[in-house]
Formats: C-alpha cells, structure tokens, sequence
C-alpha cells in the first residue's frame, strides 16, 4: 500500500514517514487528532455523522475551528512543537474547504488518519500537501 | 403491520403468504431489467470497488459520496438495496448516506451517530424489518 500512498502524496517519501495502524473505516483524521478511534466526525448535512451539538454542520474553516473549540484547541499562529501543548493543523482545499487534520505528537512529528486507510506519522506537514489534501490553512492548540 | 415494500420472485413472495393474509397489498409487475438481477450484482461490485479504491484517502463525507461511482449506484434505486445491506453485514462502510438518499429514512439511532458498526447494524435491522434478503 505504500507505492499507492507516496503516489497520492508525492512529499511523503522525501519527507519521512511510518505507517503506524491498519486501515479503519471506523475513524477518520477529525477524530484521531482528538484522540478518538471509534467516530467518524464530519458536518454532513444528512446529519448521519458525528458533529458536535451547537456547531454548525457546514464544511468551513471556522466550523472546524468551532468543533475543534469544543476539545479546548483555540487558534495559533504556527505549529512549531511547545512543550505543554499539543496542536491540530487543519489542511483545506483550493477552495478553502477543510479535507484533513494531523496532530503533532511529542517528538514533534505529526500522526495522521488517511481516510479509510492507515494512520501515519509524518515528519513534516509537507508530507501530506497536494492534490489530495491542499495546503495547511489552520493551527490550533490546547494545553496537555 | 407498517407499510413497506417486499421485492422477489413470485415464488420468494408466496414465502410471506401467512404474514400477510388479511391485509391489504399492492403488486408491482417490475420490468425484468430493473429487477434485481446478476447484472445489478455486478454493476454494484465494479462501481463499490471503484468508489473504494478512489475515496480510500478522504474523510470529508461530502467527497465521498458525490463520487461519480458512489452517484451511480444511489441512482440504481431500491433495486440495489439488497447489494449495500450486504456489503454493511460484510464489512460495515460508508454506504449511509446512500440508503438514506434512496429510502428517505435515517434508522440510526442519534447516539450512534459516527459510529459505523452501529449505524451498520441499525441498517440492517432495517433490512430485516422491511422484507429484504441479501
């Protein structure tokens, strides 16, 4: 599977990276950056998935950015590793709608969820920017 | 006994024919080719496989299911049904939003919303319920 992965992400293998899970449709990337396995989390309109109560269900930067307040993260400048905290980076579109989140774990790499296939841990944010996810257009963290 | 819709052969209605002695029914001589058939197995297995295989990297839910192929198998309507219930009792995956875009109906219960083994297992009870086989 990883052929597949480095051709769906063109960075990853340059920048470094370990698959570190199975493939799980149970969970996605929203879910495992809060340290949840068991949920799918998205803003469905259908309102089949889970979204936190009082967020809206819209596919924005700032409805994540709300749903993520809802786990204590609030907005930073850079994802640069501190110690104490932990960060999400929010990835969007070229129409700025949100496709992804990586979590920074303590040797300041980052943990992703892809889809319905593996967690990874990339050494960069880089890694994952592309055609599939687009670029990071969003920080947060909370204490730990 | 709550309206729902039995689809089969003759032969596979009769089996319910003491369940449903003494109420009112209405039967629908369906057109062989939109009949549930091999063929329908088989668009279903070639469109789910190729859904699978291009969606396999996303979370967004909305990318997931305005796929061409995952598009195309909503428009197969109930006939497809059977082929979804299975692939849930298979392998519990993203086919929600489909049989609730096709039935109109949501059975999962609001707790369990995210969570894809008990949405799956929610659907099939609704299978059952409603007369399908798969």
């Amino acid at each position: 599977m990883s052929d597949l992965l480095e051709t769906i992400f063109p960075h990853l293998a340059a920048t470094g990276y370990s698959i570190t899970s199975p493939p799980s449709s149970s969970y996605n990337c929203i879910a495992w950056s809060v340290h949840d396995d068991t949920t799918w989390w998205w803003p469905d309109p259908f309102g089949l998935y889970y979204w936190p109560e009082s967020i809206s269900r819209l596919e924005t930067l700032a409805a994540f950015i709300a749903a993520y307040s809802t786990r204590g993260y609030a907005p930073r400048a850079d994802g640069d590793f501190e110690v104490g905290f932990e960060k999400v980076a929010i990835y969007v579109d070229a129409h700025g709608i949100p496709t992804h989140a990586a979590c920074q774990v303590s040797s300041g790499h980052w943990t992703s969820k892809l889809g319905r296939q593996e967690d990874i841990e990339h050494h960069t944010l880089t890694g994952l920017t592309g055609t599939a996810y687009g670029r990071v257009a969003q920080f947060l963290k909370r204490p730990l | 006994m709550e309206p729902h819709v039995l689809e089969g052969t003759w032969e596979e209605i009769r089996a319910y024919e003491s369940r449903l002695a003494g109420h009112r029914v209405r039967v629908t001589i369906l057109d062989p080719d939109t009949a549930p058939t091999a063929q329908i197995e088989a668009q279903f297995t070639v469109l789910a496989a190729r859904w699978r295989a291009e969606t396999a990297w996303t979370s967004s839910v909305s990318q997931m299911v305005m796929h061409p192929a995952y598009q195309t198998i909503i428009g197969m309507g109930r006939e497809v049904i059977p082929c979804l219930l299975r692939a849930l009792e298979h392998q519990p995956d993203h086919w929600f939003w489909a049989l609730r875009a096709i039935t109109g109906e949501d059975p999962g219960r609001p707790e369990d919303r995210g969570n894809v083994a008990a949405m799956a297992q929610s659907w099939l009870q609704w299978g059952q319920q409603h007369g399908y086989h798969w």
